[in-house]
């Protein structure tokens, strides 16, 4: 188990309400706030996103192939990929994702997604066999 | 196959829906205080062991 020195004790963070629900990892908030800051300055337009990824298995799955997709893919438009993996209670590996993209460059948040998309068609990623009925 | 159709594959990249908006500006304080809390997620510890397998991380990349 985590040392709980390393969690949350309140429902706030640096002034700022948080998911109350769950156990939160302090350096991990930290990591959110500055990444959120740092798009600030550095991003021309930020614009926030969340994604979810389902994997079959986490070993499979490689984050840094995903990291360079996304780097070569979005170039120098300005990008944060913020990731952490969860292990779900019914077993399933997820990725939780928080992309912050310009949105000058990009109006419609869904081709960013089907570009996000194309970037995480990597093995380990699950799929699941939708069967036709008629 | 089924009637001279394939089966649909359906991959598990999904976009988390916002309450009323799928995208979060960060721009005034007000809308960097409600991604503070809906992101403040992904600093979640397992329930189970208490870590995350392969953890949490960042990249980032400036506009040029």
């Amino acid at each position: 188990m985590i040392n709980p020195k390393y969690l949350l004790k309140t429902t706030t963070f640096k002034g700022y309400e948080v998911n109350p629900h769950y156990l939160l990892r302090k350096s991990s908030l930290e990591t959110i706030h500055t990444s959120m800051l740092w798009s600030l300055k550095n991003i021309s337009k930020p614009r926030a996103m969340h994604i979810t990824i389902g994997l079959t298995d986490k070993d499979t799955f490689s984050i840094e192939k995903f990291n360079r997709r996304l780097k070569a893919k979005f170039n120098d438009e300005g990008l944060v990929h913020l990731y952490s993996f969860e292990l779900s209670k019914n077993d399933n590996h997820h990725l939780h994702c928080m992309f912050i993209y310009n949105a000058e460059v990009h109006r419609s948040y869904y081709t960013v997604y089907k570009m996000i998309y194309e970037c995480a068609m990597l093995n380990g990623v699950r799929k699941e066999v939708v069967e036709r009925t008629n | 196959m089924w009637n001279g159709q394939t089966n649909e594959v359906k991959w598990t990249i999904a976009y988390q829906e916002g309450k009323n908006f799928p995208v979060h500006y960060l721009r005034t304080e007000e809308q960097f205080i409600d991604a503070m809390y809906r992101y403040s997620y992904l600093a979640k510890v397992d329930d189970k062991e208490g870590i995350r397998h392969k953890g949490f991380g960042v990249i980032k990349v400036a506009t040029k």
